[in-house]
C-alpha cells in the first residue's frame, strides 16, 4: 500500500473515461488500498476516484465522515467498483472543492439523493441510497470516471471563487 | 522604469464592443490580463482588471491609448501601479466562509450598518452586491455578501449583533456558513 500522487488539472487522464474492472484480482485491490491511503493521508477529502491517482478504472471511495462538521446520516467508508447512478432526485448546492483542481472551489448544483449501484471488494453486488453531501461526493466521484470535473457543471459565473482569494482552508 | 501589475478602472455607459476595445489596446501592446472583475449596473458598465504588463510595455504609451480607446467608447478609465507584494493572508488562513444575505424595505443605511457590523468584528467581505427591486407597494432591497469568518470570532455574539441591526433597520439578515466539499 501506498500514498500516491494525485494528478492535477489539465493532466489529460482526468478527461480520459476509465475502464470497466472486469474481475477483482490482486492488482484491483492494490489500487483499492492505494485509494484509502491516498485519501485518508490528505486532511479533508471525503472522496476520491482511481482516475485521480493515475489509474483509468471505475472505482471510487467516499467517506463524508471525514467532514467534521458534517452529523447528518451516512454510510461511513464506501469503495465502490462499477458504480453507476440508477436514480436520482431533487436539488442540492454544494460548493465542491477537488483535489484535482486544486485552486478552485465552486457552487455546483447535483441531485439531492442518489441511489448508486455497483460492487463492493468483497465480490459483492450493492446498492446504496445516499442522500446530501454523501450523494454529491458519489456522483462527484462517479463523474471523474467519466472524464468529468466539477468545473464543468458550473452554471453561473459567480460561482467560480479562486480558493486563494481566502487563504488555503475552504 | 519597470512596474509590477496595473490596476485598470473603466466605466461608461454600456454598448457592445467596451471589453474588445480595451482587451484590444492591452493585447497589442503585451499586456496580460490577469484577474478582473467586469458587471454592468444600471446602463453602467464597470472593468477592473488586474494587468501585467509585457517586457516591451511603455506605460506612457499605453496610457495614451487607453485613452484614445476610452474616448471612443464613451469610457472613463484610470491606470494606476500596483505592488507586486502579496497579502499576509494568514489571518484569514483557518477562516469560514459564510454568506450574509439582506432583504426588505429599501432606506439608506443598510450598506453601512451591515458592514459596520462586520468591521467591528474584524470579519472581511469578500463579495458583495446589493440590487434595488422596484415593485409599486415600494422599493425592495436586497444585499448579498460572502463573508471570511476567522475562527477568533464568536459566531452566535455575531448572529446576535446582526439580528439587532436587522431589528434597527427593520429588513430579514440571514447568516449562513457555506460548507465546502473536498473531493
Amino acid at each position: 500500500m501506498s500514498v500516491r500522487k494525485i494528478i492535477t488539472y489539465p493532466h489529460p487522464l482526468l478527461r480520459k473515461k476509465s475502464s470497466d474492472v472486469r474481475n477483482l484480482n490482486g492488482s484491483i485491490m492494490k489500487v483499492v488500498n492505494d485509494l484509502v491511503e491516498t485519501m485518508y493521508a490528505s486532511p479533508h477529502g471525503i472522496g476520491i476516484s482511481a482516475p485521480q491517482i493515475g489509474e483509468g478504472l471505475r472505482i471510487i471511495l467516499v467517506d463524508v465522515t471525514r467532514n467534521l462538521h458534517y452529523k447528518r446520516a451516512n454510510h461511513g467508508k464506501l469503495i465502490i467498483i462499477n458504480p453507476k447512478v440508477v436514480e436520482a432526485q431533487g436539488e442540492k448546492v454544494t460548493r465542491e472543492g477537488c483535489m484535482s483542481v486544486p485552486d478552485f472551489v465552486a457552487f455546483v448544483k447535483r441531485p439531492r439523493i442518489v441511489v448508486v449501484r455497483g460492487w463492493i471488494p468483497e465480490g459483492k453486488e450493492v446498492e446504496i441510497e445516499a442522500k446530501n453531501l454523501e450523494a454529491v461526493a458519489l456522483q462527484h466521484e462517479i463523474d471523474h470516471l467519466n472524464g468529468v470535473l466539477f468545473i464543468d457543471r458550473i452554471t453561473s459565473l459567480s460561482e467560480l471563487i479562486p480558493r486563494n482569494s481566502l487563504g488555503k482552508k475552504p | 522604469m519597470k512596474w509590477e501589475h496595473l490596476v485598470i478602472f473603466a466605466v461608461g455607459k454600456d454598448r457592445p464592443g467596451i471589453v474588445a476595445g480595451v482587451s484590444k489596446v492591452l493585447y497589442q501592446l503585451g499586456c496580460n490580463i490577469e484577474d478582473s472583475s467586469m458587471t454592468i449596473l444600471k446602463n453602467q458598465f464597470a472593468m477592473i482588471l488586474i494587468v501585467a504588463p509585457g517586457p516591451e510595455t511603455e506605460k506612457g504609451e499605453l496610457g495614451a491609448k487607453l485613452k484614445e480607446a476610452g474616448q471612443e467608447l464613451g469610457l472613463r478609465i484610470t491606470l494606476n501601479e500596483v505592488g507586486g507584494e502579496e497579502l499576509d493572508t494568514s489571518m484569514w488562513d483557518q477562516a469560514q466562509r459564510y454568506i450574509l444575505t439582506v432583504f426588505g424595505a429599501d432606506k439608506t443605511g443598510i450598506v453601512y450598518k451591515v458592514s459596520r457590523t462586520l468591521a467591528e468584528r474584524i470579519i472581511n467581505i469578500a463579495n458583495v452586491k446589493t440590487k434595488v427591486i422596484t415593485r409599486e407597494e415600494g422599493n425592495i432591497y436586497a444585499m448579498i455578501l460572502e463573508i471570511d469568518i476567522p475562527p477568533q470570532v464568536d459566531t452566535k455574539e455575531l448572529q446576535e449583533a446582526l439580528e439587532n441591526t436587522a431589528k434597527e433597520l427593520d429588513v430579514d439578515i440571514n447568516l449562513r456558513e457555506i460548507p465546502t466539499a473536498r473531493m
